[in-house]
């Protein structure tokens, strides 16, 4: 079985690190939750019926792996419940964790971004990571998320429609200060 | 939104960085590796379950062993070293571990024949309190069956409605249940619901008038025939526009079929019942391709999918789909045979069997057979971490 894990490793690993790392924003976090998708892939590899690829697959499985952590949290304490209100939590949560390195060396304009994605809801953020992050196409997006095509568009369509509203929101608030 | 805004973030999303995780595959295979046949959650197993597993078992060991012994004293005459026969009995025992490990993962597989958005077995001491919520536009009522194995009574658990749905963060609160307590008589068919002084059930006529139905809801499964309403100081409750009331009648629910409400907002998906009062079975399973975007209530057989309606019995009808479905993923196929199933239960039969569906295995479901219409809708298992 070491194989399996192996080739997946060397096909996805890094690109399946940075979607959970870009849901969750949290590295050692990401690392907890990418072993807990390797363990599900070793138990399940074998009830894979090669009906979706395996790269869709297993980010099936790094999906839900996040939402089933995600969803934990929330039960586990109501304190955090302003973060997993995912309807409010842009208005809500400042985010206190530091840029990842990777982020904080490259442009405002990036880091910005950075900030706004957490703005969205997590299905929002889901399919703007692997659209445009991963640069996954809609029937591979869909397929990873369980949605319909057309949910996609609806729910990339809504994404964007939330950055866009914090990136002018922003914007105006920086030309008030400048007057 | 226009075109060139949505161009310049769709670029700057595209220029964000890459991530990359900065340890090693051997550091990978050491925090897997431990992990790999570890069950994933431990379960109470159902009484059922256990002779069953057992069976499976012995089965496994008999075909193991059984062509072994068969076999071997033609392997001790082929042995000509000791080595050989160390390494015969590695293998063999390699086997052995494999087979168990591969009786336990379909253990696991057995075991947690759970649907996306249903539930067919309780495991154990769970128990089901049945609960609901509205949708935003407090149009439909969201069944719910919370699952508990607490050591609790089922009234003490019916207690605990509204802080389980205030728990898991349910969308479209209701204030029907606040500060209410249960006490069910199962004896009498009938229970007490206990309510305060200054007890509303909110603004509004249609959350109002929706609850006399929530309260059906939540304990027919249970067999219930009356709800007796009792406030602490004794005066008679006033329930808005209902005016004073001392007991609501329990009824069966109507025909319904289930489609997938899905709640954006609160990135929340249920599957909802809908009325189809005065409609046939096949009828409503022809429904199931009609969404209301309205309401964000999503269709669960695409328009396109051709199916085929026939009851066998009262108890037992199969469900035929055409050639269309081979194109459906997995995930839409198990949500349009969860919602078949639940309108199969609304309409009293037992089983259905799919047809014409490519595989006979997706999700959890062996299609090769019929299944059997599910215990409860829209699962949460208020137990887990």
């Amino acid at each position: 079985m070491d194989y399996v894990f192996e080739e997946l490793y060397e096909k996805y690993h890094q690109d399946l690190f940075q979607f959970v790392f870009y849901l969750t924003r949290d590295r050692t976090l990401t690392e907890d939750l990418v072993q807990e998708v390797y363990i599900r892939v070793m138990r399940s590899y074998n009830s894979f019926r090669g009906e979706s690829s395996e790269k869709t697959w297993l980010f099936s499985i790094a999906r839900n792996v996040t939402i089933d952590y995600f969803r934990a949290q929330k039960r586990k304490n109501n304190l955090v419940t302003q973060f997993f209100d995912w309807s409010k939590k842009g208005d809500f949560i400042p985010d206190h964790k530091p840029l990842p390195e990777e982020v904080a060396i490259k442009n405002e304009e990036s880091q910005e971004m950075y900030a706004y994605l957490e703005k969205c809801t997590v299905d929002q953020r889901s399919v703007l990571i692997l659209r445009f992050i991963q640069s996954l196409s809609i029937k591979e997006t869909a397929a990873i998320l369980g949605f319909s095509e057309s949910k996609v568009k609806t729910t990339q369509h809504r994404g964007l429609k939330v950055l866009k509203t914090h990136i002018e929101s922003d914007h105006l608030k920086g030309e008030a200060y400048d007057e | 939104m226009n075109k060139m805004d949505e161009e310049y973030i769709k670029k700057q999303l595209k220029n964000m960085p890459k991530v990359n995780d900065d340890r090693t595959k051997e550091e990978w295979i050491e925090r897997v590796q431990p992990y790999k046949y570890k069950r994933e959650r431990t379960r109470k197993k159902s009484p059922k379950m256990i002779p069953i597993l057992s069976t499976v078992l012995l089965i496994g060991m008999m075909v193991l062993i059984i062509p072994t012994i068969i076999q071997e004293p033609s392997s001790v005459q082929e042995q000509t070293s000791s080595t050989h026969y160390d390494d015969h009995q590695v293998d063999q025992k390699a086997n052995v571990d494999q087979q168990l490990k591969s009786a336990a993962r379909n253990e696991e597989v057995t075991e947690h024949k759970e649907g996306e958005y249903v539930m067919f077995d309780l495991h154990g001491d769970e128990q089901v309190v049945y609960g609901g919520i509205f949708d935003q536009q407090v149009q439909y009522i969201i069944p719910l069956a919370f699952v508990s194995s607490e050591d609790h009574s089922l009234s003490e658990l019916y207690t605990e409605l509204d802080s389980y749905i205030d728990e898991f963060d349910l969308a479209s609160k209701i204030p029907y249940f606040k500060d209410t307590a249960f006490s069910i008589n199962m004896d009498e068919k009938n229970v007490t619901m206990h309510v305060p002084d200054d007890y509303s059930i909110g603004e509004g006529s249609a959350v109002q008038g929706k609850f006399e139905e929530m309260l059906s809801r939540i304990f027919y499964p249970y067999e219930i025939d009356q709800v007796l309403l009792e406030s602490s100081n004794g005066s008679p409750v006033t329930l808005g526009k209902k005016g004073e009331l001392d007991s609501i009648t329990v009824h069966e629910p109507v025909n319904e079929n289930y489609k997938l409400y899905d709640d954006e907002t609160h990135d929340q998906r249920f599957m909802v019942p809908m009325n189809q009062e005065d409609k046939t079975f096949a009828e409503a399973i022809e429904d199931l391709k009609n969404d209301e975007q309205d309401y964000s209530i999503q269709n669960t057989i695409p328009q396109d999918v051709d199916v085929t309606v026939t009851c066998e019995s009262e108890e037992s009808c199969s469900i035929q789909f055409q050639d269309t479905v081979a194109e459906l993923p997995e995930q839409d196929l198990i949500v349009a045979v969860e919602s078949i199933l639940m309108t199969a239960k609304s309409y009293g039969f037992d089983e259905v069997a799919f047809k014409g569906i490519p595989n006979d295995a997706i999700g959890s479901y062996n299609l090769s057979e019929p299944i059997t219409v599910p215990l409860a809708v829209n699962p949460i298992y208020t137990n887990e971490e």
